[in-house]
């Protein structure tokens, strides 16, 4: 072959396995990116921990329906309930619950519990400011537990939005 | 004449039935049952008939020419290959096409996404493989899974002639009633893997994924059943999880409601007396066919690799309490069936699969026991009114 | 024509001609031989994933369980799919890449051929990796071929092994689409500029940039499938805090691009064919050129129209339903090209035109279909149903299988110098025409009634037209053999008349390769061609 087209082909290959590489980076860099989308737009309804307490004007104004459901995932041996169902809360005051975990099993068990926000856009104005969620928990056999969830609705949350759900999931993390 | 009506229905019959008439048969989306569904439908139709139109003029212009520009007829090829001008108007004109199907697309989009105001809350979560419905504001809360006789008739060379069972495949043991002309909000989650909660009726399916929670939104208007069924695929029983939907005239529905509370309360006292081995061994059999079968197969003989064997195990031959753990709180791909089969049930199974399939230990749990093990924690307080 | 005489002062192995024996097709780095090899491995693996679908089909004949379990049901799903996308269809487009990229722009072989002879045979160790994954405990993976989490973590001990073929499947893709960038930038004539190069070369040269842009993506995603399940992360484990709906963003942004990696080639063998029949230059070859980058660019920013129902904010839902239905445009820009090179011809109707016709027909009925399914609130009823199963299918095996056959028959008297059967070949063609539509056309009805994909069994309203389809199947899975047998005939010496060098009346006025003789030598154009034929004739 040529030789100035072996030369060519070679400077080809290069710039091609450097776009291979940058794509593979690319696919890997779509793990934190996700998360950032996400937590803009909502798409997996997940809240943050806050890092400090929120001080916000409670909007008396008007008052919407904030929902608590609980989920165990397949094969994790607990009980799981909130006290209540549903609160009527203004938007800027503190939403707090009360849930009862039990670990029906006769092993102790690591879990940990999830929680997704629906409908989705709206997660960023829920601010999450004490909640057992994402850290993992220890239960021992058939301890029962009330852990305290307490929450915030930013009021500059839009008007359309009447009824927030929150939903927490329980998974068995024990290995 | 009558003959030839009669050859010509038999053909048509041919053509598009073969023979089999079947009352619910169909060649299009159906309608539904909903002002969405509706809709949807519409706008099915008339994407439709812009591709047929679309499709006459292409398939017209192409097949003239195949017809008329053939060497055979002796048409010499012009050479012409390029026009800027046809090609800026075929861009144009589907461009505008486009832009006239998205408007009606938009606003059916908006609609849908529409759940507020909604007049109650079903909770649907999708586990392998079966439904679980909670009613987010009275608190009934069931699974529903395949029927025993489609459940029977669906294991590899059962020898019973699918034909013969009624709603193949689209029956549930416990359907999911709904009121008519209420705004349900449904909200979509999955304990396992992710699975398609979809009753074509309605207009629309919805991903249950497990850590989220999806929301959508359904007013029946016609009282009626409607079925359908899981379409994303979950693992191997996914073509066997099927979804009825039976919507009611609202006092029926409340009526229904008082009754599942009533039966709640029946089961709990149920599972209080004291049954004996024979009833649950008895009982416990069908509970297995429905629950367990898959997995175990029918004979308990279980999949190599995959399904432990329930005869001969260790465990289910072993010490009662391990047994009743694990089937309660699961492991791994054990689903946990203490939320998902009630005192007697759960009881009757634990019984029958020690006794039966090629076990013989002898012993037997009260579904009081099992009572005492499944729930201990007060009930959510469920507001009635939801305004 | 003493361009492609063999030059002997030429080094290694230019100077002889192909090796003796078994091992000229282990170590060979000719285009030819490696273009040869790669169209008879996808022949086999048509028939490998082929038979998976009859067993698919015959399941499906009737309703209730006749011949295998569920589980083994799904796994003929998943692995049918697999070797059908990265066994059959990809390789063939490759072989054909391989035999006609460097003929065609004036090039003595592929830029890399050492890299050349690798890549096929990374491709055969991943196949059979693949197919190992059938034998081994818990059985071969039953995810569906986008093996989305947590349902594929499931699979039993096959997953690693299916994991790790993806990877050697994508390695060979990705070194197959390297040199073919390679050799389309260094390795053309002098005359032959960008924009003179036939249509095929040129979809080839924009897939080879999206399997190079997707490749690496698809094998960073099922890497983390790998570590979730065996090292503990959390990528897409919700019970970790992960997100399963993360892996479908990833694996569709490969996803679909990936299946225009099927279908852009396809464009360019139906945009050589067309013309040569029709006895007229392609007509717009630059807006074709343009609409082939186009769909190329298009694939990239579309691809959550898979996801409609996993429950995606409105401003997502809407953002994908219009850019889908951008699509529509340049696909439709070619289909109107191909009309409109047709209009006015002096057109005859051999097999390899027969095929592409119908190819521009029900690809389009594929297209009409897919404009249905962009509107996003229809699709929330068509979605995982039959009818997708229909539309893809339609955009699969009547598009591309039937332009890869298009184009065995076009250019296997060039290769051979045989001519096939014509007779039998287009009655190969009339009962794949009507069998692939026996096949595929009753499943729209069967998805608009309510029949999901992917299940083994169906309620019994669905068991008439389930019947009708498994008839097309069987037919058209064994109408295929006689594919077979009439290339084999045709190898072996076809209809024993002697073609001319340009085979096809006129062809040397369309592209180079047909003014080298017949059968073509095994060392073509060591010095590059003085004149190249223009569109514009």
């Amino acid at each position: 072959m040529n030789p100035d087209v072996e030369q060519r082909n070679k400077k080809t290959v290069r710039a091609l396995l450097f776009l291979v590489l940058l794509m593979f980076l690319f696919a890997v860099a779509l793990i934190p990116l996700y998360d950032i989308l996400c937590e803009i737009t909502g798409i997996n309804g997940k809240t943050r921990q806050e890092s400090s307490a929120l001080n916000y004007t409670i909007d008396t104004q008007r008052a919407i329906s904030f929902e608590f459901i609980t989920s165990i995932g397949s094969g994790t041996g607990l009980e799981f309930k909130a006290d209540k169902y549903q609160l009527k809360v203004h938007p800027g005051e503190v939403i707090s619950m009360t849930y009862t975990v039990r670990n029906k099993t006769d092993k102790r068990m690591l879990a940990k519990a999830n929680p997704s926000v629906t409908p989705g856009p709206a997660v960023s104005y829920v601010k999450n400011t004490k909640c057992f969620c994402f850290a993992t928990q220890v239960f021992e056999a058939g301890e029962t537990r009330h852990l305290d969830v307490q929450l915030v609705v930013d009021p500059v949350l839009p008007a359309r939005y009447k009824r927030l759900t929150f939903g927490l999931t329980y998974y068995d993390t024990t290995i | 004449m009558v003959k030839t009506k009669q050859l010509f229905a038999g053909l048509a019959l041919m053509t598009f039935g073969l023979g089999t008439a079947q009352a619910d048969y169909t060649l299009n989306l159906m309608e539904g049952v909903t002002s969405i569904s509706r809709d949807v439908y519409g706008l099915h139709m008339l994407v439709f008939w812009v591709c047929v139109v679309i499709g006459i003029a292409v398939f017209g212009t192409m097949f003239y020419s195949i017809y008329f520009h053939r060497k055979s007829r002796g048409h010499k090829a012009s050479l012409f290959h390029e026009s800027t001008k046809i090609e800026i108007i075929w861009t144009i004109i589907p461009t505008v096409i486009l832009i006239l199907l998205a408007i009606p697309a938009t606003k059916v989009m908006l609609e849908m996404d529409d759940t507020k105001d909604s007049d109650m809350s079903i909770k649907v979560t999708g586990w392998q493989w079966k439904w679980e419905y909670e009613y987010l504001d009275s608190g009934v809360r069931f699974f529903s899974s395949l029927d025993e006789a489609s459940n029977k008739a669906r294991q590899l060379n059962s020898g019973i002639d699918p034909r013969t069972v009624p709603n193949y495949l689209l029956e549930v043991d416990k359907p999911l009633v709904v009121p008519i002309n209420t705004k349900i909000r449904f909200l979509f989650t999955a304990a396992d893997v992710i699975h398609s909660w979809w009753v074509p009726d309605l207009g629309w399916k919805k991903d249950t994924i497990p850590g989220y929670i999806n929301e959508a939104w359904t007013s029946v208007d016609k009282p009626g059943t409607y079925r359908g069924q899981c379409t994303e695929l979950c693992g191997r029983d996914h073509g066997f999880m099927p979804i009825v939907v039976i919507a009611m005239e609202k006092p029926d529905y409340e009526a229904w409601v008082v009754e599942q509370k009533q039966q709640a309360v029946a089961n709990a006292s149920a599972a209080d007396k004291e049954w004996s081995a024979e009833d649950l061994i008895a009982k416990g059999e069908s509970v297995y066919t429905n629950n367990c079968a898959s997995c175990h197969m029918a004979d308990g003989a279980g999949l190599a690799g995959t399904f432990p064997a329930i005869t001969g195990s260790a465990l289910v031959t072993g010490d009662m309490d391990a047994q009743v753990d694990l089937m309660l709180n699961g492991k791994g791909m054990m689903p946990a069936f203490g939320q998902m089969l009630d005192p007697v049930d759960f009881a009757a199974v634990s019984t029958f699969i020690r006794n039966g399939l090629g076990n013989s230990v002898g012993d037997s749990i009260q579904p009081a026991t099992i009572k005492a093990l499944q729930g201990a924690i007060p009930a959510t307080e469920y507001d009635d009114d939801d305004d | 024509m003493s361009a492609v005489v063999a030059e002997h002062e030429h080094d290694d192995h230019h100077d002889h001609g192909p090796e003796k024996g078994f091992l000229r097709w282990i170590i060979t780095t000719n285009h030819k031989d490696i273009g040869t090899l790669y169209l008879v491995f996808a022949l086999a693996m048509f028939f490998v994933g082929g038979s998976m679908a009859l067993i698919i089909r015959a399941e499906l004949f009737e309703p209730g369980m006749q011949f295998v379990s569920p589980q083994f049901f799904n796994s003929m799903t998943t692995m049918h799919a697999l070797v059908m996308v990265f066994g059959a269809v990809m390789p063939a487009f490759v072989g054909f890449a391989n035999w006609q990229i460097p003929l065609m722009i004036g090039a003595p072989d592929m830029a890399l051929p050492r890299m050349n002879n690798m890549s096929f045979w990374l491709l055969v160790a991943g196949i059979l990796m693949l197919a190992s994954t059938l034998f081994m405990e818990g059985g071969a993976p039953a995810s569906g071929w986008t093996l989305y989490p947590p349902l594929v973590l499931q699979t039993g001990a096959a997953l690693p092994f299916a994991i790790f073929s993806v990877h050697l499947l994508g390695i060979s893709s990705i070194m197959g689409a390297i040199n073919i960038i390679a050799t389309i930038f260094n390795m053309r004539a002098p005359k032959m500029t960008l924009m003179k190069m036939p249509l095929f070369v040129w979809t080839w040269l924009i897939t080879a940039f999206l399997l190079i842009a997707i490749m690496p993506v698809f094998a960073g995603a099922v890497t983390m499938l790998l570590t979730d399940r065996f090292f503990d992360t959390s990528f897409f484990d919700a019970a970790g805090g992960g997100d399963p709906v993360l892996y479908q963003h990833i694996f569709w942004f490969f996803g679909h691009p990936e299946v225009y990696v099927m279908i852009l080639p396809t464009f360019g063998i139906a945009s050589t064919i067309i013309p040569v029949f029709a006895r007229k230059p392609l007509f717009g070859y630059s807006s074709m050129v343009y609409a082939t980058a186009a769909i190329a660019f298009l694939s990239f920013i579309v691809w959550a129209h898979h996801m409609f129902t996993v429950g995606m904010p409105m401003a997502g839902e809407l953002y994908f339903m219009y850019a889908t239905m951008l699509i529509a445009i340049p696909t439709g820009v070619k289909i109107f090209n191909w009309t409109a090179t047709m209009w006015e011809g002096s057109m005859t109707f051999e097999t390899p035109m027969l095929f592409s016709i119908a190819f521009v027909v029900l690809f389009t009925l594929g297209g009409f279909t897919g404009l249905m399914m962009a509107l996003a609130p229809v699709d929330f009823q068509y979605h995982d149903t039959y009818f997708i199963v229909a539309h893809f299918h339609y955009t699969l095996v009547p598009a591309s299988v039937f332009i890869i056959m298009a184009g065995a028959y076009f250019w296997v008297p060039k290769w051979t110098g045989h001519m096939y059967d014509e007779r039998l070949a287009r009655f190969h063609f009339w009962l794949s025409a009507i069998s692939v539509n026996i096949l595929f056309f009753p499943q729209h009805f069967l998805g608009l009634a309510g029949m999901p994909r992917r299940i083994p069994d169906y309620a019994v309203q669905f068991a008439d037209w389930n019947m009708v389809s498994s008839i097309g199947a069987f037919i058209f899975g064994f109408s295929q053999l006689l594919f077979v047998y009439i290339m084999y005939k045709t190898v072996k010496g076809g209809t024993g008349e002697k073609v001319s060098d340009e085979v096809w009346e006129d062809a040397h006025k369309h592209s180079l390769e047909w003014s080298l003789p017949s059968p073509v030598p095994y060392h073509t154009f060591d010095t590059p061609p003085e004149k190249i034929p223009t569109e514009h004739f």
